[in-house]
């Protein structure tokens, strides 16, 4: 039943607990995650902090980043303020031994920006911060240039802050310098084959910027659901989205958008087109290349040998006329400089649906292609990158990898690595990209969906194969062998989180605080975060700084605890109030003994005479109270229209 | 068995009318509860019926009426008018939840009785102590949690173990406990000093040094007069007739800390054991048995299965099956152990705790079940034995180890695929052999689940940020 972990032996004599696991309360107090570059701590000094009297200030006015900010961080910085005297037990976790306890209570932050910013944040923005605490001060100052540095540096500095007995808050006393190592540090949430609500995306994207990611690349349409309303074709999502129900409209991805700004994330949008693009089809007749089956191919129809098509005719006038409107639209969208185009995984369709398609080869044939697939895809390509440019001379074209190696996006475009079946094949597939001067973002360590059992944050490293194996933290874009050039080429990573098995009851718990082990890898400096072992007490309060602060974050590492669980006031829907009668058998009109609902109170039995039989009317809770029992309310009966 | 009747979309059912032969039933519910219903329907009285022996079968009669009951797109209800005659193919179908590796919140806990019961399971196995933590609040020994805890937050108290009793009751659910001794007790040492064994590695096992020991040493008679103390403790505090008294996993500890330990050793030898720490541990256990019969003669006792391989346990013992490699190896296990006699539960292949990629509930054929899923097609009395033998199975268990599982993923683990095994224990096989014929109505149910409130993520307070599902 214990499964022993083959991986024992790397945490195992460091510790000395159950299995070699660490201890289960082994945690920092005040460590800042992810790691930053430079942090000077006095002795564990620590001030003390009073959350009814601290203070944030700002050197700028009416900056709403930093504003909402400041209310945001109030919260996350002493999550449970109000709610001490509910608790059963007083909070016992004590001061860490080690510590030194400083007579001062520090009394604000002061923080200072160069400059507002009343747009979007981009790929180039400046995210360095310094923070600097006095042992001997009751204030502390946060420097930076942007106000995005400044959004980092108050996260930072809310990590410091941690709680201790009788619920004093202390913060632990640093002064820190800090800047990412790479620009791009991402989420990839997959609406296509589950849908997520806006307020999920939202919890998403908060805990993203509590890790310090600030790209939430938004994988919006596939072959299973098309989500993403478009108002210039708004027969897409109408025909294309699971329900009316699962939509995301112009609004609400705007409000997507706005929060993501204020948390500085970019919302990178992925259309993947020319395949993954079966959804389309549905509010687009005509749009998909119809497929016709070699033998070899497995077919994925409903009757198992038609195709279902998921790639576009791109021989069609009237198809990259579309394609041009529909980008037009959605690069007007998205304010993000950047913009996802797919591109992945069409080579079996380009057989099936192309090669094998008559009109598209005669097409082909016609127009000097012979039966050259790739010159196809490379056609279509070309007319997507004009008509971005078209739109926006200043968009950049990010691809899925495989379209690189067709020479027709611009230079300036980034090569998204997925590929690569193990750790050493995903590194030659960097190497190959950034040898080729592409632009790169790692992704193929950190398929978070493909769930294994064990601590895969910073360990089970039991096979070879990506999807058996864990080490999240030890995955490395840069850990190829290439030149110093190849390297800068590197922009950073992204978790994904593809939906075929998650949706939005299990999105959170699968996704955090795992992706965080990649955000650290790719804010933090490699040679200070060598070490999984290290690393872990510092994971585990942020794991459960996480847990505090309300989110649904699951346990990465065996055994151990949290001081505040995850514990939720259950909220089921609300039934209607329950009448619960007693009548003698046969009986047409019931008199009423009204309970409340969910009462132990016992029901006075009728007992008819003769019989030992008792018979009790109840209503079936109905769901949400928007429900009307045909005007009686409270009543004997529930109101059931048979089918 | 169920059976539709034409649609009749004129009519209207304004009531069901709930009849139980046996009356109400003040207790717990037992393993030989009733849970057999009959549901009918008579339109001209506009009226559905549930019949029942005992109100555990009209609790399993209003889920299923319940389900019957669907929504269309204008909010308007229906039901699907329907025959019904249904009873449990197994007495025991339960869910195991391990609150010693990692805690899981009398509300959470809560919450997984309610999912339980909409799927018609019946026995919530509380595994309450392990190595790891002890959050179970002793009246007579208070240190153990006092002192093996996590923290004082980390406990069941005996009013929080109560509370969780009755809401079982509500719902049908037996709780039966699972205090694991001689081995996993590496938490109980923490507020019983001297309890446990000292152990000295042996070659291969290598543990820190000093080895943490998690088995008892039952040469102490100070030891076995704690265990007859704690047992009739919980004997009285849980009231269901069985009692889930663990003992897995002891070999190794058995090795280590009895054999190699020199005190333990000459104690052995001094009583004609010579080193043969098998009858050590038929020792242990049948002062256990002692103490239980005791301290509660109607008490029944189930043991994970390598116990009953010592010949120590009571006739009406349950042998708890966990062994087996893969689904054909477990088979064996389930065709040894009803072959010595034994009553069984099942669950190896349903340890939801070790997750891969993939649709799990029916998918995955794997051949190890640390890479196999098939949930739905594992089936209890899979083995070639006799119907002697298949008739001691008494159904199977879905088991969460808490290993990386706490109150924050417990539930979107467990759920729904925990109700692929509970088909598999309450329905007629014949009827349920095929997983895609069972998809539409699954994925019903999983939608149910969620429409209900479950499965979600509830966010707790914290400022302003609520989740909304």
């Amino acid at each position: 039943m214990v499964k022993l972990i083959f991986l024992v032996n790397l945490i195992g004599l460091a510790y000395g607990w159950y299995y070699g696991r660490p201890a289960p309360d082994l945690m920092t107090r005040g460590g800042v995650w992810p790691l930053p570059q430079a942090v000077t701590t006095y002795n564990n000094f620590t001030h003390n902090i009073d959350p009814a009297s601290f203070q944030f200030t700002i050197n700028l006015s009416n900056c709403d980043i930093i504003d909402k900010a400041f209310q945001r961080y109030m919260t996350w910085m002493f999550p449970f303020k109000q709610r001490y005297m509910t608790w059963m037990f007083p909070f016992k976790q004590g001061f860490p031994t080690g510590t030194n306890k400083s007579s001062i209570t520090l009394t604000q932050l002061n923080v200072i920006v160069n400059k507002c910013d009343n747009g979007y944040p981009q790929m180039e923005m400046n995210e360095q911060y310094t923070l600097v605490m006095d042992p001997s001060s009751p204030t502390a100052t946060l420097i930076a240039e942007e106000v995005w540095g400044a959004l980092r540096g108050l996260e930072s500095f809310s990590h410091l802050v941690f709680k201790g007995a009788n619920n004093n808050w202390f913060v632990k006393t640093a002064t820190i310098i800090d800047k990412p190592r790479f620009q791009h540090r991402g989420t990839m949430l997959d609406s296509s084959r589950h849908f997520i609500s806006i307020s999920l995306i939202k919890r998403n994207l908060e805990l993203m910027a509590m890790n310090k990611m600030n790209v939430f690349h938004w994988h919006l349409t596939d072959s299973e659901s098309f989500p993403y309303q478009s108002l210039k074709f708004p027969e897409m999502s109408a025909q294309g989205a699971f329900t009316p129900m699962h939509v995301y409209n112009q609004s609400q991805i705007k409000d997507v958008i706005d929060y993501a700004r204020l948390l500085g994330i970019r919302v990178v949008a992925e259309f993947d087109t020319p395949g993954h693009m079966g959804a389309w089809g549905l509010g687009r007749p005509g749009l998909l290349a119809s497929c016709y089956s070699d033998g070899n191919d497995l077919g994925y129809g409903p009757d198992g040998k038609t195709i279902l098509s998921n790639i576009i005719d791109p021989t069609k006038q009237e198809n990259l006329q579309f394609i041009k409107d529909f980008f037009d639209e959605a690069l007007h969208l998205f304010p993000d400089n950047y913009m996802h185009f797919g591109g992945d995984e069409t080579i079996d369709y380009q057989n099936s649906c192309w090669l094998n398609n008559s009109d598209i080869s005669a097409w082909m044939k016609n127009n000097s292609m012979a039966n050259n697939n790739t010159q196809l895809l490379n056609y279509y390509l070309t007319n997507l990158v004009k008509s971005v440019q078209n739109v926006s001379s200043t968009a950049k074209m990010i691809f899925w990898q495989e379209v690189l190696d067709q020479n027709v996006a611009p230079n300036s475009s980034i090569a998204h690595v997925w590929k690569g079946g193990n750790y050493n094949a995903s590194m030659e597939e960097m190497f190959n990209v950034t040898r080729d001067g592409h632009l790169a973002i790692y992704s193929s360590c950190w398929y978070l969906n493909y769930i294994k059992y064990g601590a895969v944050w910073g360990y089970d490293n039991s096979t070879n194969f990506f999807r058996d194996r864990g080490m999240y933290y030890e995955c490395d874009p840069t850990g190829f062998n290439g030149t110093d050039q190849q390297k800068s080429l590197v922009l950073g990573g992204e978790v994904c989180m593809w939906g075929e098995m998650v949706d939005g009851t299990n999105l959170i718990p699968r996704l955090w605080p795992n992706a965080g082990a990649a955000a650290e890898r790719l804010w933090s400096d490699p040679a200070q975060t060598k070490s999984a072992n290290a690393a872990w007490p510092r994971f585990h309060e942020h794991r459960c700084r996480l847990l505090a602060r309300g989110y649904q974050v699951e346990p990465p590492n065996d055994p151990d605890f949290c001081y505040d669980e995850y514990d939720p006031v259950f909220q089921a829907p609300t039934p209607p109030a329950m009448a619960t009668t007693a009548v003698p058998t046969g009986a047409q009109t019931p008199p009423a003994t009204t309970v409340s609902a969910g009462a132990q109170t016992s029901p006075s039995m009728n007992v008819s005479t003769g019989t030992k039989t008792m018979t009790t009317t109840t209503v079936p809770t109905g769901g949400s109270g928007k429900i009307e029992f045909a005007g009686i309310v409270l009543l004997v009966s529930i109101i059931l229209l048979l089918l | 068995m169920t059976t539709t009747n034409a649609p009749n979309p004129n009519t209207t059912i304004t009531q069901l009318i709930v009849n139980v032969t046996k009356g109400c039933d003040s207790g717990y519910p037992q393993m030989d509860m009733d849970e057999s219903y009959n549901i009918y329907f008579n339109t001209t009285s506009h009226t559905g019926y549930l019949d029942a022996n005992e109100i555990w079968g009209a609790i399993r009669g209003l889920e299923s009426f319940s389900q019957l009951i669907y929504e269309d797109s204008n909010n308007n209800w229906f039901v699907k008018l329907s025959t019904i005659s249904d009873q449990p193919r197994f007495p025991h179908r339960g869910i195991l939840m391990d609150c010693s590796r990692h805690y899981i919140s009398v509300r959470i806990i809560k919450q997984n009785l309610d999912l339980m019961a909409m799927s018609k399971m019946n026995v919530f196995h509380w595994h309450l102590t392990d190595s790891e933590s002890f959050p179970y609040v002793s009246a007579k020994f208070p240190n153990l949690s006092a002192k093996g805890a996590y923290s004082p937050k980390h406990v069941y108290t005996q009013a929080q173990i109560k509370d969780v009793i009755n809401y079982a009751r509500l719902l049908g659910i037996r709780v039966v406990a699972e205090f694991d001794t001689p081995g996993h007790m590496g938490a109980w040492e923490h507020g019983q000093p001297g309890l446990l064994a000292k152990c000295y590695a042996e070659e291969g096992w290598g543990d820190t040094d000093p080895m943490i020991s998690n088995i008892i040493d039952p040469t102490k008679d100070a030891n076995l007069q704690f265990i007859s103390q704690f047992f009739d403790e919980a004997l009285h505090l849980f009231p269901d007739n069985y009692m889930h008294f663990g003992g897995d996993e002891t070999i190794r500890y058995q090795n280590a800390c009895w054999l190699n330990n020199s005190d333990i050793l000459t104690w052995m030898q001094s009583h004609n054991m010579s080193n043969d720490n098998s009858k050590l541990l038929k020792y242990y256990l049948s002062n256990l048995v002692q103490f239980v019969q005791k301290s509660r003669s109607n008490a029944s006792m189930i043991f994970w299965q390598e116990v009953l391989d010592q010949n120590v346990a009571p006739n009406t013992s349950i042998a708890h099956v966990w062994k087996g490699n893969s689904y054909e190896d477990s088979m064996q296990e389930m065709n040894h152990v009803t072959q010595n006699g034994h009553l069984a539960i099942y669950s190896s292949c349903w340890y939801l705790d070790l997750i891969k990629y993939g649709v799990l509930w029916d998918d995955v054929n794997e051949t190890a079940f640390e890479d196999r899923g098939m949930y739905y097609q594992c089936n209890p009395t899979d083995f070639n034995g006799t119907d002697a033998q298949k008739k001691l199975v008494l159904g199977g268990e879905a088991c969460l180890w808490g290993e990386i599982v706490d109150g924050a993923n417990v539930i979107q683990r467990m759920w729904p695929n925990a109700g692929a095994a509970a088909e598999r224990l309450w329905s007629d096989l014949e009827q349920t052999r095929n997983s895609t014929a069972a998809w539409p109505r699954f994925h019903e149910h999983r939608c149910r689940m969620i429409a209900r409130g479950f499965l979600g993520p509830f966010a707790r307070e914290s400022g302003s940020y609520h989740s909304k599902h």
